[in-house]
């Protein structure tokens, strides 16, 4: 079974993502390779709206996620959203670098209306403040939760008290 | 202080007291996850736990004899789980029903999920499985009937 | 004053000037009959009219993503069942063949062919399931019975190959754990046909009933834009008017060689979603049908073994599940659990449109829009 490929018209709406999004970001475009059948671009945190904006008006309208991935040895968080296009059945990945200690990107829910609840719980899992989000309160967690639960450095204290017996069996 | 508080009844009265009470329980589904869907299952005509005397929706707490805790008990939602049990009348039974509410289940080492609500309520009949299938339910409703009937109302209701 | 009780009666006048309503705040939940599981709408009321509500989530939130970190890739399939888990089969298979895409693993066609077959069976015992609670909700208290009964065959034959009925931890990297028992494969055409005569009593039962019109036609109206702006996917999404289906549109589980229609509603309202789910029944009765017919003998599993470490990269998996857009997004470090495993689910998606959609209805309405997005809470809260 060959990797998921997009169709024609995706492919030639990927390259025509990428050339645009150069020719809008000039030198601000980090990076843009096409893996696994998507479009990955990264670009700095404070050009998140426009890159998006820009995506909606070339056809990407189907808001898929945004997620916050944790890298502590790097120092940094990454902001991923996602973005399909159901003509052209092409998708688009956009991360954001930010770093750990003071992170704060642009919302991006005047774009993407659905953008709202999906940043909202990137905020309190990980503590990435999206500044311009009129409702950053916390969506899934009780009022009561103390600190960024999927940080790396937050320990689930199940499995330090008492390790998981299986180990030993699973390799 | 009632008749039943006071005075340990005579054995025929007794049986037939609690005969009457454990085929007419009116059960509360404390549906929560997966194992609600079995729950209902256990409900509906396949295989039918009305036969057992189990009527299963009340109007309200108050009127209800025995609470199934089916599910993830998230500690978010266990504020909720008590004010609804203590809003049944005594006396009143708690089934617990899957995994996750007799310890946690597959989330045991979760950082939002209560490890079993034997922590916060006191469990009568522990139904195991993953979920369990309808029939253990009706298994577990027939232990908790068998506990009925062996019951004594005055040790029950006169505990201060 | 003086004019008021002259044009409009005594007791007018005094009610609109003595008893001026106000705004009440209704708390719908999270222990409720009828709001499908531990989901709390906090809704605002003008009397009988909504002026907004809004869900408030976090009542089953188990922590998968994080649990996923801690988890070998076996273990991950068997936590998956639990996401959507009134379709157990459907959330195992796309983690598993992100896994295998990452590793650059061909799956044999037999074991493609019978992941098709229980991922059909799986979104028919959903959506009959579905049908008998929407009748459930509205009032009807027959359809869910005849809905359960109906799940029940579907599960039936899950249990006879899986062990299992609802959470059927079967898919495996590499392929699906064992090949079909003996009479498996004869057994399935007559339910088909059962449910090929259920799926036409279905469409009579309701849809011709005079309660079931009013309540549900023109009620929850979801135009397209406002739903591929907040990530709508699935039933929801074709009923109102476009037809977005990851079957047709990625290459995995081998969709392409079968043909099926995907049908598309034309208003988007709650009466559109419900015939659009019990016409993509029919259209899983195609694609099972189909798929019998395509099994090839050979092996069931590559043979990876439990000691898989998943190799270093990131992509991002989609299947097209009942409640929607059910997908994985892996990145993987090389080690043996996910370093970050980011499950973008429908309900979570469809959910959030509820603003939007209860904005200006009526109090009975929210009830008949819960019901018609089919949503878990499982999937939402994840």
């Amino acid at each position: 079974m060959s990797p998921s490929a997009p169709s024609a018209a995706g492919k030639t709406s990927l390259t025509e993502a990428e050339s645009e999004l150069r020719i809008l970001l000039g030198d601000a475009l980090l990076d843009a390779t096409e893996d696994h059948g998507q479009l990955i671009a990264r670009v700095p945190p404070d050009r998140r709206p426009e890159t998006l904006a820009l995506l909606k008006a070339l056809g990407f309208t189907f808001y898929s996620f945004c997620f916050g991935v944790d890298w502590p040895d790097e120092n940094r968080f990454e902001v991923v959203d996602h973005v399909y296009s159901p003509e052209d059945q092409a998708r688009v990945t956009v991360k954001c670098d930010v770093p750990r200690d003071n992170p704060r990107v642009p919302t991006v829910i005047n774009v993407y209306a659905g953008a709202d609840w999906h940043e909202r719980e990137t905020w309190e899992l990980f503590g990435i403040v999206f500044a311009g989000h009129p409702r950053l309160r916390k969506l899934l967690l009780p009022d009561w939760q103390e600190g960024f639960p999927m940080r790396k450095d937050y320990v689930l204290r199940a499995r330090v008290e008492k390790p998981w017996p299986g180990e030993f069996f699973s390799g | 202080m009632g008749l039943l508080e006071s005075i340990e009844l005579p054995k025929p009265l007794k049986y037939t007291l609690n005969w009457g009470r454990k085929y007419s329980l009116w059960m509360l589904q404390f549906g929560l996850a997966c194992c609600a869907i079995e729950m209902a299952a256990a409900i509906m005509p396949r295989h039918d736990m009305m036969r057992f005397g189990v009527i299963p929706f009340p109007a309200s707490p108050r009127q209800a004899d025995v609470m199934v805790v089916a599910g993830t008990c998230v500690d978010k939602m266990i504020p909720s789980i008590i004010r609804v049990w203590e809003q049944m009348p005594e006396p009143k039974y708690c089934i617990s029903f899957g995994s996750c509410s007799n310890s946690g289940g597959p989330y045991w080492d979760s950082y939002s999920v209560a490890k079993g609500i034997d922590q916060y309520v006191p469990v009568d009949v522990y139904v195991p499985g993953c979920p369990p299938r309808p029939e253990a339910l009706l298994d577990g409703i027939m232990k908790l009937q068998e506990k009925i009937q062996h019951e004594s109302l005055k040790e029950r209701l006169s505990v201060s | 004053m003086a004019t008021d009780l002259e044009t409009k009666g005594y007791i007018t006048a005094i009610t609109e000037r003595d008893m001026a309503t106000g705004d009440m705040v209704l708390n719908i939940g999270p222990q409720h009959p009828s709001t499908h599981g531990v989901l709390r709408v906090v809704a605002r009321l003008d009397g009988e009219q909504v002026i907004s509500a809004e869900p408030v989530l976090g009542y089953m939130h188990r922590a998968f993503e994080k649990l996923a970190e801690q988890r070998s890739p076996m273990q991950n399939t068997a936590l998956f069942n639990r996401l959507d888990w009134v379709s157990g089969f459907c959330n195992e298979v796309p983690y598993c063949i992100a896994c295998e895409k990452l590793a650059g693993i061909e799956v044999p066609k037999r074991a493609q062919v019978q992941r098709v077959i229980l991922f059909e069976l799986t979104r028919l015992a959903s959506h009959a399931m579905f049908c008998g609670i929407y009748g459930l909700e509205l009032g009807a208290l027959t359809p869910p019975m005849y809905g359960y009964r109906d799940r029940e065959y579907a599960l039936d034959l899950l249990e006879m190959c899986t062990g299992q009925r609802m959470h059927t931890n079967w898919a495996r990297i590499g392929g699906v754990k064992e090949d079909f028992p003996e009479g498996f494969y004869e057994r399935i055409p007559p339910i088909l046909e059962y449910y090929r005569t259920r799926i036409e009593q279905w469409l009579e039962f309701l849809i011709d009933n005079d309660i079931f019109v009013k309540r549900t036609r023109g009620i929850g109206v979801l135009p397209v834009d406002v739903a591929l702006d907040y990530g709508v996917s699935g039933p929801n999404l074709r009923a109102s008017g476009i037809a977005v289906d990851a079957r047709k549109e990625e290459e995995y589980l081998g969709y392409m060689d079968y043909e099926f229609e995907v049908p598309v509603g034309n208003r988007g309202d709650c009466f559109d979603r419900y015939v659009q789910r019990v016409r993509e029944m029919w259209e899983s009765c195609n694609i099972i049908e189909q798929a019998l017919d395509d099994l090839p003998p050979g092996a069931i599993n590559t043979g990876v073994g439990r000691t898989f470490k998943v190799p270093a990269g990131e992509i991002y998996i989609r299947a097209d599940g009942p409640r929607g857009e059910n997908g994985y997004y892996l990145i993987s470090t090389g080690a043996k659990e996910p370093y970050r495993l980011k499950i973008r689910t429908g309900s979570f998606s469809n959910v959030s449109v509820l603003p939007y959609l209860l904005k200006d209805t009526y109090l009975p309405d929210i009830v008949a829009i819960l019901g018609s997005l089919d949503f878990v809470v499982g999937d939402i809260d994840r």
